[in-house]
């Protein structure tokens, strides 16, 4: 039998019973719309949270002295001689920096405090990392010789001080010896939540080294256009730092992506629970349709129907009702995600939303691969409930059927 | 099906009596109806069953894993509750004391429910050997009533927890970064009350592994009485902790704490949990509102499919509701039965939704589950111990059940509606 003509029986039996099967649409389009949107939430609460652990100055990549990280101190600095550039294509990197960041102790007049002091270029740092998003009071850092301090909000009212006041500042040299500087406070960024702010100081690269008594930077880190250019970068820093380490930021933050990977295994979950949920409805009305058609199928056994075209019948008939509802749910799904593109108003649970990585407005971002694997689930539903149906519709006997 | 009430002897006819034996009549017809198609009512149960079972167990797990969170959490170092100077939340410095810290101490230990009280003092100091220093948060903590109420002895990697004036115990970061091991000898340096410098000579009795990246890089818990000395304190401290029995009842405990506490007009504060960690309170709240969201929508999706089934059954059965309206049932009478059936079938669900639910969570509360495995960095971060026993969660086993009822009565009664309109002889017209 044609296939043309099977799909045609199929449609057609489909509007024999308009109102239970528009039911069965109505379900299934629900529960696809909001696994578009749920899943656009996840991935957009994924987002920020990469977003974030690469913008807390660890970059889609950096370069570390073997050691820093157990002992981040100025001892575990490498030369970067002044010309270097890392070998990644312009198109796959948006920006680089090298940093010197050693723990300090940061004191005012009235109290101290524990932070990393970070010598930064203030012009390539705005383009990598968070310090070009954030609110400052006072000004920022001009050049990579400025030799002022920019100390984040949480830590100056901790410590009690001001824009324009002194702090002093205690760190160890490169030569194991203690150096104390006073910094002259530039300005105070705003950062979202207060953890940044409390550890980090800014001040220019030059100033820093020339304190210090080096030239060495502690760290180099790359920000790429894309993550999935990191394999690629990592391998071309690796053979260019010969001996230092290449970490990306899955290394540098685990946490951030354990919490990462966990999410892609949720989305699996929800979207296998809301499916099951459907296939009780599903199973139900094709189980009834079958019943309702058992003269119809014994005479057309009778006929000579090859009971394959009768299983193929019941399968199609399943498929289309969920291809047409995935078709409208994933309509329904992107004009919400549409609606929400603003973001959902987390403000209320800030605290909460920064501990689990999230930003206090959510904004959902559409993966195409969830939308497919969606789909995917969704025929292999449409396929698995319409089994036991079918094989109830093979079991009729011609003759037993068109006796009723 | 009774076809006599058992009471029917014994108690004289009357209008009670009929009624009950009516109510009784339709109930049982409800029941034989609802197997004339007893694959749709499996199925249809099914679902209903399958919705309860995910509420139980979501909520089971949920709860579970929030209370380990919360008393994880607290356990480590907040407790419960801690009574404060009034400033100090919001500026943690040295000046912001608790006075009269021993009648607080005292106070608190009164309070029935309470079952651990500690004092601690708290500052910022450097911490030196040799030529390398580091920020360090400091801690005077009591060797002997800490325990109670901080899980960090607990948590001692190498070497001994605190006994003599002399000990340091130190976080595992902050002592591989200073290069010091147990026995080794450092220098505090800090201001006193008074502005003048505090140094103290201690050596490390221990290290310990918190579990927490900002205690292991920071933390110096000293003894409490000389950190009180060098520091100009007095008796004074910085915070009383103290926890309660039973975790989910500080919230009980709190007016009695405030009041005894305002008795004693030292100008200090009383701080449950959710006012200590902010951030562990709310990221239960936002768990808690979007499991909510989930499990509503699962529950619409499932009465939409209650919804088709009880369409189904009002369309195939026309024929009988005309001849049952022909003989004179009324419309409502036919209703009723229709809302029984959806009783029985949500009763059905419920109670098959309630064994599985109730037997895979009460098993699981039992063995446990090993989430230091599966998600150790994650476990650290949300303070989760590495294996939780969720408890099963008898509200949910309650509310799930009723929230099926409610979805079905309501699935059923929408398709059942019709009947008010059928004409006899058109129904009994209807597939002869």
């Amino acid at each position: 039998m044609p296939l043309r003509l099977l799909l045609q029986l199929s449609w057609r039996n489909l509007w024999r019973y308009r109102r239970r099967n528009l039911m069965l649409f109505t379900a299934i389009l629900v529960a696809i719309a909001a696994c578009v949107l749920l899943g656009s939430l996840i991935r957009g609460m994924q987002n920020d949270m990469m977003k974030d652990a690469v913008e807390n100055l660890s970059g889609n990549l950096k370069v570390l002295a073997p050691g820093y990280r157990e002992d981040p101190s100025i001892e575990r600095a490498f030369p970067l001689h002044d010309g270097y550039r890392p070998d990644i294509p312009d198109d796959e990197m948006i920006g680089w920096t090298r940093r010197v960041r050693v723990p300090a102790v940061v004191t005012s007049e009235r109290e101290t405090r524990g932070i990393s002091l970070v010598g930064i270029d203030p012009a390539e740092e705005r383009a990598i990392s968070f310090l070009a998003q954030v609110g400052v009071r006072g000004e920022a850092l001009t050049d990579g010789g400025d030799d002022r301090i920019l100390l984040g909000a949480e830590l100056a009212a901790r410590l009690d001080t001001a824009v324009g006041r002194r702090v002093v500042v205690m760190t160890q040299g490169a030569d194991g010896r203690n150096r104390e500087a006073g910094f002259r406070i530039a300005g105070l960024y705003d950062a979202p939540g207060t953890a940044l702010e409390k550890s980090y100081a800014f001040t220019g690269i030059r100033p820093l080294q020339k304190l210090l008594g080096t030239n060495d930077v502690t760290e180099v880190s790359v920000r790429l256009r894309d993550d999935r250019f990191s394999a690629s970068a990592n391998r071309a820093l690796t053979t260019e730092m010969n001996g230092l380490e290449v970490l990306n930021w899955r290394q540098l933050d685990p946490q951030a992506a354990a919490f990462y990977e966990i999410a892609d295994v949720g989305i699996t979950i929800w979207y296998v629970i809301l499916l099951l949920a459907l296939a009780f409805g599903l199973i139900n009305s094709l189980i009834t349709a079958v019943l309702e058609r058992v003269r119809e199928f014994g005479m057309l056994r009778a006929l000579g129907m090859r009971p394959r075209v009768i299983v193929a019948q019941v399968v199609i008939e399943s498929v289309l009702i969920v291809a047409f509802a995935l078709a409208g749910g994933i309509v329904v799904g992107l004009g919400l995600v549409a609606l929400f593109a603003d973001g959902i108003d987390l403000s209320n649970y800030a605290a909460g939303a920064e501990l689990a990585g999230m930003r206090s407005r959510l904004v959902p971002h559409l993966v195409m691969r969830d939308v497919i694997s969606l789909a995917v689930l969704a025929f292999a539903l449409a396929v698995l409930a319409s089994a036991y149906p079918a094989w109830r519709a093979v079991r009729i006997k011609p003759l037993d059927a068109l006796r009723r | 099906m009774p076809r006599e009430s058992a009471t029917a002897g014994i108690v004289p006819p009357g209008t009670r009596v009929q009624r009950a034996r009516g109510v009784g009549l339709n109930a049982a017809l409800a029941w034989r109806n609802l197997w004339r198609n007893r694959l749709r009512t499996t199925l249809t149960a099914g679902g209903i069953a399958f919705a309860v079972m995910l509420i139980v167990a979501a909520y089971s797990l949920q709860g579970g894993a929030m209370d380990a969170m919360a008393d994880q959490a607290t356990q480590l170092l907040t407790g419960h509750l801690q009574v404060q100077n009034a400033a100090y939340a919001d500026d943690p410095s040295l000046r912001n004391l608790v006075t009269d810290a021993t009648a607080v101490a005292r106070a608190l230990q009164s309070i029935p429910g309470v079952t651990a009280v500690s004092q601690r003092a708290m500052g910022f100091a450097l911490v030196s050997v040799g030529e390398r220093s580091y920020g360090a948060q400091v801690m005077g903590i009591d060797p002997q009533l800490e325990p109670a109420v901080s899980s960090l002895a607990t948590l001692v990697v190498k070497g001994r927890y605190i006994v003599g004036p002399g000990d340091a115990l130190l976080g595992s970061v902050i002592a591989r970064n200073l290069g010091i091991g147990v026995g080794d000898e450092f220098v505090l340096l800090g201001s006193k009350l008074d502005g003048s410098v505090a140094a103290l000579s201690l050596r490390v009795c221990g290290i310990v592994e918190s579990g927490s990246a900002e205690l292991d890089r920071a933390l110096v818990q000293i003894q409490l009485a000389a950190f009180q000395e060098e520091f100009g304190l007095g008796d004074q401290v910085h915070m009383v902790v103290a926890r309660v029995a039973d975790f989910e009842h500080v919230g009980a405990a709190l007016p009695q704490v405030d009041a005894a506490i305002a008795r004693l007009g030292t100008g200090s504060v009383v701080l449950p949990w959710q006012r200590l960690m902010p951030e562990v309170a709310q990221t239960m709240q936002l768990k808690r509102a979007s499991s909510l969201v989930m499990l509503s929508l699962v529950a619409v999706l499932v009465t939409f499919s209650i919804f088709n089934s009880f369409m189904m059954t009002v369309f195939e059965r026309t024929r009988e509701f005309g001849m049952l309206l022909a003989i004179g049932m009324r419309p409502a009478g036919i209703i009723g039965v229709l809302q029984i059936e959806a009783a029985w079938l949500a009763l059905l669900g419920a109670a098959i939704g309630l064994v599985i639910g109730g037997a895979v969570m009460t098993a699981t509360h039992h063995v446990g589950i090993p989430l230091g495995q599966m998600a150790g960095e994650l476990a650290r971060r949300f303070h989760l111990p590495d294996r939780i026993y969720p408890p099963l969660n008898t509200s949910a086993m309650l509310i799930a059940p009723l929230l099926m009822l409610l979805a079905t009565q309501l699935a059923a009664l929408i398709p059942a509606l019709r009947i008010r309109t059928l004409v006899p002889v058109a129904a009994l017209r209807v597939g002869a």
